[in-house]
């Protein structure tokens, strides 16, 4: 693979960089990049841009194929990148999405403010960690039969709130309402049906969490009060996905469309780019599973948000009220979206992984009550720093498919991570400034603070890139990690 | 087999780390770890081709249980895998894919295969395994992202694997 360095990257402006179509004989659109330059120098360290550059050769590829960021280095796509393809006929690619369909955040407000809830914290971590099963091999405390598993994967986070385990403002306030009308439950394997039936309510492992914070300050007034975000607000971040029934989909899927490639004439430097066109029967079915995944991952939300909130309640008692969702959304998948390119409105099939939507004002897909100010973007850090709410803007759709990064973004790996930190002494460190870990010590270790990117310029580089506006900045109080 | 320790380097706070794993070795293969931002990289070799297959299945095991398979226990279940491919990559990867939807269904970890036929694009084998509790790690796929199995000069089979965690 051909290594990138900065002589072939063109600045566009102070925060937009692009490689060129010609650096690659294949490349079909550029490869852009949004990052500040000091960002940009470490996102150069790493195979994230040899990996963008593979992006762009994608099958009907529009206008550009970006990277966010918080880009790190995956498989297929980098981790924070965005591609379009024309609707149907162009490129549908699991690895555009990832194995964990749907891997996503949750964001939920309290009542309660920082100071009074502090001295419950030991309790709140306790009965946070008994509730919500974290963890890999820990299931949840359902089991489906295979008439539920079914209405999960058709209808997603609806399931859960006929069930009683939400309300129906829940949905409103979840990306798509928690249901990709799209999905096809018949497409997803016995197999990736074994693997789902007792998770949903459960975390996973990795960087999956569950976060207790508050608003340590709010950064747009006007639009904060739009979200209902006060200073010292308690508020709680839920980072999981669609567990092993959407990495099931992935493996099976990336196996079928490699073998389907040829009959479509496809040729790709990446295996795990493997695609077929939209409207073909193998990327029909793969949408169709796809979209069911999006759908358990939604449920699976859900029902982990139920377990906060039953959590919640035994702590701080019924009268204390539960905390309310502000906003559910999706780093992980591909939608069919309208967006305008070379100034013709077009459908596209837009491919995000590890890159979050971020529509801005007006867009008729954000409710109603945030629909002035755009649409909640949740920028999780890493533990023991600062996560963040923007809102999407205009010019999103306008640069980036409307999309925008997804967190602080890996810059150690996690064997690095291991070598380098002391997981006792950082969980005393962080516990005496005021945050409670639960988490296993390699946990700790691999998602220490020191492996991933500032936050804070991953924040200033998509504000100065004009693709969201920064609402509010959170500090942690407590974690739980799997 | 045992993964070989390397000294640590790093000052301060960051100190009292003594040893990392890299590497895993038996008899006649090897699986050594690479470095990758995200996932688990690791670069897997054999004297045979089911010398590699085996250190694909050993170094997957080590990641979502360390130590699990190195002290053998009473196998508590067997299963028969079967499968074709195109080429030995594909047919790797999607034996490794295998055996790991199965860890998860039965609660299994696969400790030891034995291999009643492997060719480069097909193979049959009986897994042997033991149930556990809970794994350390969750790797949610084998991908194929730089996978490439071929025999070098020296005859030896090898490959990088990405495991997607």
């Amino acid at each position: 693979m051909k290594k990138i360095t900065k002589e072939a990257i063109v600045q566009r402006n102070p925060y937009l960089w692009e490689i060129p179509v010609g650096f690659r004989p294949d490349m079909q659109v550029p490869a852009r990049i949004i990052a500040s330059e000091t960002l940009l120098d470490d996102i150069l360290d790493d195979r994230s841009l040899q990996q963008l550059v593979n992006v762009t050769t994608l099958p009907g590829i529009r206008k550009a194929a970006f990277v966010m960021p918080d880009v790190h280095e995956g498989y297929g796509f980098p981790i924070g990148g965005v591609a379009a393809t024309s609707y149907p006929h162009g490129a549908i690619s699991p690895g555009g999405i990832g194995y964990d369909i749907n891997c996503g955040v949750r964001m939920l407000v309290s009542d309660l403010n920082e100071g009074e809830t502090r001295r419950y914290l030991p309790e709140l971590i306790r009965v946070l960690n008994e509730h919500i099963p974290s963890g890999m091999g820990t299931p949840g405390h359902l089991l489906l039969n295979d008439q539920e598993l079914d209405q999960v994967l058709a209808t997603g986070a609806e399931w859960a709130v006929g069930q009683g385990y939400g309300s129906p403002r829940d949905l409103v306030y979840t990306e798509s309402n928690g249901r990709l009308p799209a999905a096809d439950p018949s497409r997803v394997s016995e197999r990736a049906r074994q693997r789902g039936r007792d998770q949903l309510g459960t975390i996973g492992s990795g960087n999956h969490f569950v976060e207790v914070g508050y608003v340590d300050e709010i950064l747009n007034p006007l639009i904060a009060h739009g979200f209902g975000l006060r200073e010292g607000q308690v508020t709680v971040l839920i980072h999981t996905g669609s567990r092993g029934l959407g990495h099931q989909i992935a493996t099976d899927y990336i196996r079928i469309l490699m073998e389907a490639m040829p009959a479509y004439g496809i040729e790709l430097p990446d295996r795990e780019l493997a695609c077929v066109p939209l409207d073909s029967p193998e990327g029909q079915a793969y949408f169709g599973a796809m979209c069911a995944g999006a759908n358990f991952a939604w449920c699976n939300r859900q029902l982990v948000c139920w377990e906060v909130r039953q959590a919640w309640s035994a702590v701080f008692g019924k009268a204390a009220g539960l905390p309310e969702l502000l906003y559910d959304v999706a780093h992980n998948i591909a939608k069919i979206e309208t967006h305008t390119v070379a100034g013709k409105t077009e459908q596209l099939i837009v491919h995000r992984k590890g890159a979050t939507r971020a529509f801005g004002p007006g867009h008729p897909e954000i409710p109603d009550a945030y629909r002035a100010f755009g649409q909640p973007v949740l920028i999780p850090g890493s533990m023991g720093t600062s996560s963040y709410v923007l809102a999407g803007t205009a010019s999103s759709s306008a640069l980036s498919f409307g999309s925008c990064c997804h967190g602080a973004g890996r810059r150690l790996s996690r064997t690095a991570a291991k070598k380098q930190v002391n997981a006792p002494v950082l969980k005393e460190e962080l516990q005496e400034a005021g945050i409670y870990l639960e988490a296993p010590f390699r946990r700790i270790a691999e998602e220490a603070p020191m492996a991933y990117k500032d936050v804070n310029q991953v924040v200033r580089s998509v504000q100065e890139a004009g693709i969201a506006v920064p609402v509010a900045r959170l500090k942690p109080l407590a974690v739980i990690k799997g | 087999m045992t993964w070989v320790s390397v000294p640590d380097r790093q000052p301060g706070y960051l100190a009292g780390k003594q040893k990392s794993e890299t590497t895993l070795s038996k008899g006649d293969r090897m699986a050594t770890l690479l470095e990758h931002t995200t996932d688990v990289a690791v670069r897997v070799t054999g004297q045979t081709l089911t010398g590699v297959f085996a250190s694909g299945l050993e170094a997957m095991n080590q990641i979502l249980a360390p130590q699990c398979c190195l002290s053998p226990k009473q196998a508590d279940c067997c299963m028969d895998v079967a499968l074709k491919a195109p080429d030995p990559t594909a047919l790797l990867v999607d034996f490794l894919s295998e055996c790991l939807a199965l860890t998860y269904i039965h609660k299994t970890l696969f400790c030891f295969v034995h291999f009643d036929q492997l060719e480069p694009t097909r193979l049959q084998a009986r897994l042997y395994g033991h149930r556990f509790g809970c794994l350390e790690n969750e790797i949610k796929a084998v991908t194929f992202h730089t996978a490439d199995l071929r025999q070098n000069r020296e005859g030896v089979w090898e490959t990088p694997l990405l495991f997607d965690l």
